[in-house]
């Protein structure tokens, strides 16, 4: 490399001053028996000036105002570009813990809807204090915003139903819900239904009636009487002669609900019947068309 | 004493000295201090009027970089206010480990040499003709400067201006955003070398031969 070349390249650090004193010495030396090397850092410091010499270019006066417009545009993030946002541009939620986080919430949202509201409610520690209705007290309406007619409902052997009749569950009808009882304590007046724990005929719905009659023997012959021309069948009776209360298992088409309990009704036994508006419980598979109702029979106290 | 139970005490005493070191320069370090962070922070917590504070501060000197990489008012206008849009969007991302006007500038720098980029495959710099300002002086001749004077008293004037622009439109675009850095904007070597994620020794070697060039094509022009 000729020194002519190794002056070129030092240009940059002579005409900012960044050499040493005995560089510099020997460059100017140099420059000054060499023209060329002297008039090519004059052209370097005449660009460099050039450069930083360039004057200044104004913006258009309407420069915030369109800054203005385009960020309010950038600030009304589409759907689309909030998921965007979400899965590549949020700093603090990378994809994987997002995820992560739905599928948590997704997990504790599917295991309460299949917990049972009393079992929520008894994890939590909540009181239930109100007290347990009759049957009787239940077979009152208790939608006055329908007016529907509603009857007296839930159990029974849950146990049993669970283990025969596991599709029983009919949460479609229409019927309502006692509160929370045991076949022991539904019966035996007001308890505190914190010590109660829900039966499987809780989570069955209104698939079982209960018949408040201060004559059960009478109730339970009439149910066998009607019931031929119901075309329903009894399954099973658990009905002991001066009991407090006894089962009776029948099977009936779904259709035929209505009337018997409106022959219910007509005999005194509840005081109002589920009526033609009524949606039957669903046909239980295991037999035919036909649903199985526990029809409980209760004495008053 | 004795030899033995000396030389712990040695140690113990290096140790000792270290530590009062450490304190010593724990005591003098200050972070670099940047004088927007706190409209930063307002801007961060979705502020706009903190984030106009700053535009107000920075869009000169933002638009006027943008001019100088694409040469064109209209250009320079809509990258100026790309650069602005993807500093508001990219705010949360700011971490503070530099100066927010170091930060602005490296986004205008990426933006300006993308967009350079982008103009130049498109033919746009070969069709440009006279820059903004000059389409007015079309039909006069060009007023070439005198070459037998001093070079340096050839700077004054529009016609210099045109040939320096033409001059850096010409460079390629990794010298071109160092001439623009340092030498219209004025960063230091270091604020330049984090910006560009460069070693300085790079950047003042791109710097030269960027300069280089421009000085040919002033040569050339004005001799």
């Amino acid at each position: 490399m000729s020194e002519c070349d190794q002056i070129s390249g030092m240009f940059l650090e002579l005409h900012e001053g960044n050499v040493d004193s005995e560089t510099r010495s020997r460059c100017y030396d140099h420059m000054n028996e060499c023209r060329c090397c002297r008039e090519e850092f004059q052209w370097y410091s005449t660009a460099v000036k050039a450069l930083a010499g360039l004057e200044r270019v104004s913006p258009p006066r309407d420069f915030m105002v369109q800054l203005d417009r385009r960020l309010d545009a950038v600030s009304s993030r589409s759907w689309l570009d909030f998921l965007k946002y979400l899965t590549v541009t949020a700093p603090r939620m990378p994809l994987p813990a997002g995820v992560a986080a739905l599928l948590c919430i997704v997990l504790i949202g599917y295991s309460l809807y299949r917990q049972p509201p009393a079992e929520i409610a008894h994890q939590a520690g909540t009181l239930i204090s109100t007290p347990v209705a009759t049957a009787k007290e239940a077979a009152k309406p208790t939608s006055p915003a329908t007016g529907r007619a509603t009857i007296a409902a839930v159990s029974g052997d849950g146990a049993l139903a669970t283990a025969s009749y596991p599709s029983l569950s009919n949460p479609s009808t229409n019927l309502p819900r006692l509160p929370l009882t045991t076949p022991e304590s539904g019966f035996s007046g007001a308890k505190s239904a914190q010590n109660l724990m829900p039966t499987v005929a809780d989570r069955l719905g209104a698939d079982n009636l209960t018949v408040v009659s201060a004559r059960p023997e009478e109730a339970q012959e009439l149910l066998k009487r009607i019931l031929p021309g119901l075309h329903g069948t009894v399954v099973r009776e658990d009905l002991q002669p001066n009991a407090r209360e006894g089962l009776v298992r029948i099977i009936i088409p779904p259709d035929a609900y209505g009337s018997l309990t409106r022959a219910l009704v007509d005999h005194g036994d509840i005081e109002s019947g589920a009526g033609a508006g009524v949606d039957p419980p669903k046909p239980v598979q295991e037999q035919g068309n036909g649903i199985l109702l526990y029809v409980r029979f209760v004495r008053p106290q | 004493m004795c030899p033995v139970l000396a030389f712990p005490e040695t140690i113990l005493g290096g140790l000792c000295l270290i530590l009062v070191n450490l304190l010593v320069l724990a005591s003098t370090y200050r972070p670099e201090e940047d004088e927007d962070s706190e409209v930063v922070k307002d801007c961060v917590q979705g502020n706009r009027d903190a984030f106009n504070i700053l535009v107000e501060k920075y869009y000169r000197r933002i638009y006027n970089l943008a001019y100088r990489f694409v040469g064109d008012q209209e250009e320079a206008n809509d990258l100026a206010q790309d650069i602005f849009t993807a500093a508001y969007q990219n705010l949360k991302r700011f971490r503070g480990e530099s100066k927010f006007s170091t930060w602005l500038f490296q986004i205008a720098t990426n933006r300006g040499k993308n967009r350079f980029k982008y103009l130049k495959r498109r033919g746009y710099f070969a069709n440009k003709g006279p820059i903004d300002g000059d389409e007015d002086r079309e039909g006069l001749p060009r007023e070439l400067p005198d070459t037998s004077s001093n070079p340096e008293d050839l700077l004054a004037g529009k016609e210099i201006q045109r040939i320096v622009q033409e001059a850096i439109d010409d460079l390629e675009p990794d010298h071109k955003e160092i001439v623009i850095l340092r030498d219209i904007e004025g960063f230091s070597y270091e604020e330049i070398a984090r910006m560009l994620d460069l070693p300085e020794g790079t950047t003042k070697s791109r710097l030269h031969r960027a300069r280089m060039v421009v000085k040919e094509k002033l040569k050339k022009v004005l001799s």
